[in-house]
């Protein structure tokens, strides 16, 4: 026998290896590969992209000579930046929630208004605000909220706060994003990707394929939750009885970008879907019916979205809330269908304690 | 006439007997908890025991989810009458609405007792034994908006001694305080009933506290209450000098943010734990569980809904470090091998080897980021079973 002459060590090795590459074969395997190259990598690549070109663009305008920003190219830069982000949100694990950063990158809900309140007194300070003490600063300034507030408020606006002011405050957030971004694409190229490739039992966060597949979907259906329990729910009063319908309970009202931020939170899942073969990963495990389904749900939702083109904040506002209610009644049917269904289908644990606590 | 029921060893002995080793352990210290089987539709729930070393132990299939499990193991006063001091035990709990109580025997996996609770009355999932080895229930009262705390005597089989009034609803975990009267009660606050499901009827109005209870006379001896009225205490853990460590489950608005977790040994208030808003924003308002090592310098709590856990010195109350671990919640110390132990709804048991408490502190700082990646080790993986959100040692 070939094992006769070779150490303990050496012959587990060989087992291990030969689990590994029988394991290689599993529709899992392959799944997880295209999820992390063809999804979790490239999104990551387009929020570290969009956020040093958002900083690029405040260093350019606020080093410009005019006396005056060009609101119209910060927020520009804003919209795609806020695009990346909100394509990112489905990845709610690994090193954004090791490190705690999501809150860096967007604080909402806020129904407190906190972000006006917290970011004015830093805006007061103009050019005493150090890099020390905005660091310190609550993550309510630091992130796309904060900077949402500076570029589209109105009543800020209204008060024409001078360029050093305004620049100073988003240099830093721009700055801070930027290297936020970065971090966390450096750690999904470097350790955090080769984890997740890596599963096994001896891998504290991976323990088998299973698992991992359960981490990449259930952060999809966070996202759905989210966007159905949240984004609309609250600003359409349809949690609580007697609630009014209130546009300033949208996501990014200040910008009217609650629509675009749906649109591009399903972008995120039509990428995973299709792209990185989260239909064909469920179609080879018998569940084409169930793929058929999530498929028209989620291109329903999307053309709903598509079918008005006003802002939320201006349906709303005008009385009109029509598509919005279509849009939210269509999001918690597909939320269902990841929710019950496709835990069933795939045999995977979509949390336990955590939606079922005492 | 009450509905105690009693039930002699050998009722579970079959279903065991699948699981259960031949011969008797060798290593006595063992994890504990209750668990969902995912695969197993028609008798999902059970206790399920495993060796420190991770040798799963057995699994014994269970009418009703599993919340705590309580050490029964022989007291200090019953060693003497006891022929065979390695008869181990445990106490399993029905999670609310549950109305049952289930006397395990932790060497061969079987059932010894089960006690059903009164007419009208179901558990919260956690109980306590005092020194004179009675064990002390929270229950909620389905006849009227009430609570209260029934006692039983293991001793007697298992006759139920006495209903303690509480002054609140929704009480959840219990600890017995080391002089024999003393109950520590986190009051959640919350008020259910089976008829509603889970569903919380008094959010807008609900208060909650950490309650200190005279056993002997039922008095009321003192009652804490956390900054926000809809913080609702419900987890804690005793330190050997009987200092509380309380937490709490936010039950506001999302964007509210406050301390989730209190230290309390006579102080006039709660002392909370001391972190940066964005740290107690990363636990999402929730802490499932509540550990802490002996000596009382390190606690531990777990969030399950951000997938970490987190731990903190307990003589400044700040936060040390957090480890993420999806669906985390269970948590208990090991004296041997000095660990804090990590259970999940994803069938992992952890071990955390804790070496802050025995290296300097600076020392320790400056190898805080090697110590992230290198000190969580798995004990236990079993893919099919969902671990309930507590976990208990018996050493």
């Amino acid at each position: 026998m070939i094992f006769k002459h070779l150490g303990y060590k050496t012959t587990l090795a060989i087992v291990t290896v030969s689990l590994a590459a029988c394991s290689a074969k599993a529709p899992e395997d392959a799944f997880i590969h295209r999820a992390l190259h063809d999804y979790i990598l490239p999104l990551h690549g387009n929020m570290a992209e969009r956020s040093k070109h958002f900083d690029e663009v405040v260093s350019t305008q606020c080093s410009h000579s005019a006396s005056e920003l060009d609101m119209a190219a910060l927020q520009e830069a804003w919209r795609l930046n806020m695009r990346a982000w909100q394509q990112l949100q489905a990845i709610n694990y690994g090193p954004i929630n090791e490190q705690n950063l999501a809150w860096k990158f967007q604080f909402w809900p806020d129904s407190k208004n906190l972000v006006a309140k917290k970011t004015r007194p830093l805006l007061a300070e103009n050019a005493d605000l150090s890099v020390e003490k905005f660091a310190k600063s609550s993550t309510v300034v630091q992130g796309l909220s904060a900077v949402e507030y500076l570029l589209f408020d109105f009543k800020l606006a209204s008060k024409s706060p001078s360029k050093d002011a305004l620049c100073g405050l988003l240099s830093m957030q721009a700055s801070q994003l930027k290297v936020n971004s970065s971090k966390l694409l450096q750690e999904w190229q470097g350790s955090y990707g080769k984890q997740l490739s890596n599963y096994g039992p001896e891998n504290v966060s991976f323990p088998d394929a299973k698992t991992a597949v359960a981490y990449i979907i259930d952060g999809q259906l966070a996202l759905l939750e989210t966007a159905s329990n949240k984004k609309l729910a609250d600003a359409l009063g349809s949690k609580r009885k007697n609630a009014r319908v209130n546009p300033y309970l949208l996501e990014s009202w200040r910008s009217q970008n609650s629509r675009k931020n749906l649109l591009a939170n399903l972008a995120s899942v039509d990428l995973l879907w299709h792209r990185a073969g989260m239909k064909s990963y469920l179609e080879s495990q018998g569940a084409k019916g169930l793929a058929d389904k999530i498929e028209a749900e989620l291109l329903a939702t999307q053309e709903l979205l598509r079918a008005d083109s006003r802002s939320f904040f201006s349906a709303l506002t005008a009385g009109d809330k029509d598509n919005a209610s279509a849009v939210n009644q269509s999001l918690k049917s597909l939320t269902k269908l990841y929710k019950h269904e496709i835990p069933a289908a795939l045999e995977i644990q979509l949390g336990f304690n955590n939606n079922d606590g005492d | 006439m009450n509905r105690r029921e009693f039930v002699f060893a050998g009722l579970g002995l079959s279903l065991a007997g699948l699981f259960s080793c031949d011969t008797p352990l060798n290593v006595r210290t063992l994890l504990l908890s209750g668990y969902q089987d995912r695969f197993n539709k028609a008798n999902p729930y059970g206790i399920a025991a495993a060796s420190i070393e991770g040798k799963l132990r057995f699994m014994l299939p269970l009418p009703q989810r599993i919340h705590q499990v309580l050490d029964m193991s022989p007291l200090q006063l019953d060693v003497g009458k006891s022929k065979n001091s390695e008869a181990r035990s445990c106490l399993a709990i029905a999670r609310r609405p549950g109305t049952e109580l289930y006397q395990v025997d932790v060497e061969r996996g079987f059932l010894l007792n089960k006690v059903v609770a009164s007419a009208n009355r179901h558990f919260f999932g956690h109980a306590c034994r005092n020194k004179d080895g009675k064990v002390l229930v929270p229950q909620n009262h389905l006849d009227k908006k009430a609570a209260s705390i029934a006692v039983y005597d293991p001793a007697d089989t298992w006759r139920l001694l006495e209903e303690i009034p509480l002054p609140g609803v929704g009480p959840h975990q219990i600890e017995c305080l080391s002089d024999g009267k003393t109950l520590a009660v986190a009051m959640g606050g919350i008020h259910t009933h089976p008829n509603t499901g889970r569903r919380k009827l008094n959010i807008d109005t609900m208060q909650s506290s950490l309650l200190y209870i005279d056993s002997n006379d039922s008095k009321v001896l003192a009652e804490y209450y956390p900054e926000d009225p809809k913080l609702s205490l419900r987890h804690m853990a005793v330190c050997r000098d009987d200092r509380v460590i309380i937490a709490a489950q936010y039950q506001g608005p999302s964007e509210n943010i406050f301390p989730l977790a209190f230290s309390h040994h006579g102080e006039e208030n709660l002392k909370a734990f001391s972190a940066a808003e964005e740290d107690w924003r990363a636990h999402q308002q929730y802490i499932g569980s509540v550990s802490v090592d002996p000596s009382g310098n390190t606690a531990y709590l777990s969030s399950p809904r951000a997938g970490i856990v987190s731990r903190w010195n307990l003589n400044s109350l700040e936060l040390e470090e957090s480890y993420s671990l999806r669906d985390a919640c269970g948590l208990a110390y090991a004296k041997e091998p000095q660990a804090f132990y990590i259970s999940n709804g994803l069938g992992q048991i952890v071990n955390v080897k804790n070496t802050a408490i025995d290296r300097g502190a600076d020392q320790y700082m400056a190898q805080k980021q090697a110590l992230k990646q290198s000190q969580i080790n798995t004990t236990v993986f079993e893919k099919t079973m969902i671990w309930d959100n507590h976990l208990t040692i018996l050493s």
